[in-house]
């Protein structure tokens, strides 16, 4: 079923298209909300009020245009919403900012956590577009529409992302051998 | 395979040097260009910070590569948004229903209280204002100037001839006093003494000292002056 038809029958009052609606977006919004927040419980609090402003403020989307960024792009704005308001809280234990990885320890887990210590570094913008392109494979014309800014800005954000990121790496030690990359799987743009 | 040359960002500071190098770095990360781009790069082999992002952009590949650990939807999320969007539907409801009903019910109670007034069912007629009466204008405040010029005026028009007996005098004040203004509250006239009668009523000093009628004149009229002069008004209202 096409979103515009999935959006239609939400707006009749359709509890199977609801529910539909909230599977087919729920990975998305609560994995994106998980890496912008960092934090599982906040990510499901956060993931709840994206649906519910989805659900609000469907009868104002434009049918001509994809709703998958339109969705990400409210999720986005909640996360800000949310880290400002949090930042301006007391400061939580760190055990409750910890994301929990359960895979076992070995050098390419110990790269890949400090990657994700290096992109939870990095300014919000930075790490939203980075986090977008990189691990939730929007295209850049997506991530435009997600954070509501022109390429050549999502452009220049994710160049200056991943220079961060790799001078960090080199800080770290972690680029004084040469490894061999493992084949970069072909990106799929979800729609 | 080359990767294509991009541009980079206006008001990046790479050295012209290693800008080739960043943007294949870049094409790589974007993926419009393998990773065997990395290898191909000479001026990384001289540039030791090219070197080391070069090295460090490979990893980041093999790390991106390996699947990201899984944000696994918790168990009952759904079911949770779902019943957070009935709920917040409901309440949305109920917030339509009270604001409806309000406003129902203000429009009842204004219907009731316009079916009470003793004009109903039109609109409560008004007594029209009364219009305030102008206040009375206060009298123009008196000027010597002016009160002497109008005795002047008035003896000037005085029918009586000058040279008549000394008890027309009091006919001629009277038509001084008749010349001053009517709100004067303060007759002149009391506070001038009476005049006499006869000669036989003046003291024998000024009997022997009398002049003839027309210095009596004067003498009456340099009086009177002196009276008006010495005449005050009340302070007009400001």
């Amino acid at each position: 079923m096409s979103d515009a038809a999935l959006v239609r029958r939400c707006l009749s009052g359709d509890p199977a298209a609801a529910r539909e609606l909230v599977e087919r977006f729920q990975p998305d919004v609560y994995g994106l909300c998980v890496r912008l927040l960092a934090h599982r419980h906040d990510a499901e609090d956060v993931a709840q009020e994206v649906f519910l402003r989805v659900f609000r403020s469907l009868a104002r989307w434009d049918a001509g245009r994809p709703l998958r960024p339109w969705v990400l792009g409210i999720a986005v704005n909640r996360c800000r919403t949310w880290a400002g308001r949090r930042a301006k809280g007391p400061e939580l234990a760190d055990y409750l900012h910890e994301t929990p990885d359960h895979r076992p320890a070995d050098d390419s887990t110990e790269l890949a956590r400090e990657l994700r210590a290096a992109v939870d570094d990095l300014r919000p913008d930075y790490r939203t577009v980075f986090v977008l392109f990189h691990e939730r494979g929007q295209s850049y014309e997506e991530i435009a529409e997600v954070v509501g800014r022109p390429v050549g800005t999502v452009k220049t954000w994710l160049h200056r992302a991943r220079l961060e990121l790799l001078d960090r790496l080199r800080a770290r030690g972690f680029a004084l051998d040469d490894v061999t990359p493992a084949p970069r799987p072909a990106r799929t743009h979800p729609t | 395979m080359t990767p294509t040359p991009r541009e980079l960002p206006a008001d990046d500071d790479t050295p012209p040097a290693c800008a080739p190098t960043v943007a294949r770095v870049q094409a790589v990360l974007d993926g419009d260009a393998p990773p065997d781009a990395l290898a191909a790069d000479p001026h990384a082999a001289a540039c030791a910070t090219c070197r080391g992002r070069t090295r460090a952009a490979r990893l980041m590949l093999a790390a991106l590569a390996a699947p990201p650990p899984a944000d696994t939807v918790p168990l009952g999320l759904t079911s949770s948004i779902l019943a957070g969007v009935r709920a917040d539907r409901r309440a949305r409801v109920r917030r339509w229903a009270f604001a409806a009903g309000g406003l129902a019910a203000a429009v009842l109670v204004a219907a009731w209280l316009l079916a009470r007034t003793p004009h109903a069912p039109g609109v409560a007629l008004e007594q029209p204002a009364p219009i305030p009466a102008p206040a009375p204008t206060p009298p123009p405040p008196l000027r010597i100037t002016d009160e002497m010029a109008k005795a002047g005026d008035a003896l000037r028009d005085s029918t009586a001839t000058i040279t008549g007996p000394i008890a027309d005098t009091s006919k001629l004040f009277a038509a001084f006093t008749d010349a001053m203004p009517a709100a004067n509250p303060a007759p002149v006239a009391p506070a001038v003494d009476p005049l006499r009668a006869s000669l036989a009523d003046l003291p024998d000093a000024a009997r022997s000292g009398l002049e003839p009628v027309t210095g009596t004149a004067q003498k009456a009229f340099h009086r009177l002056l002196l009276d008006v002069g010495a005449f005050q008004p009340g302070k007009p209202k400001s």
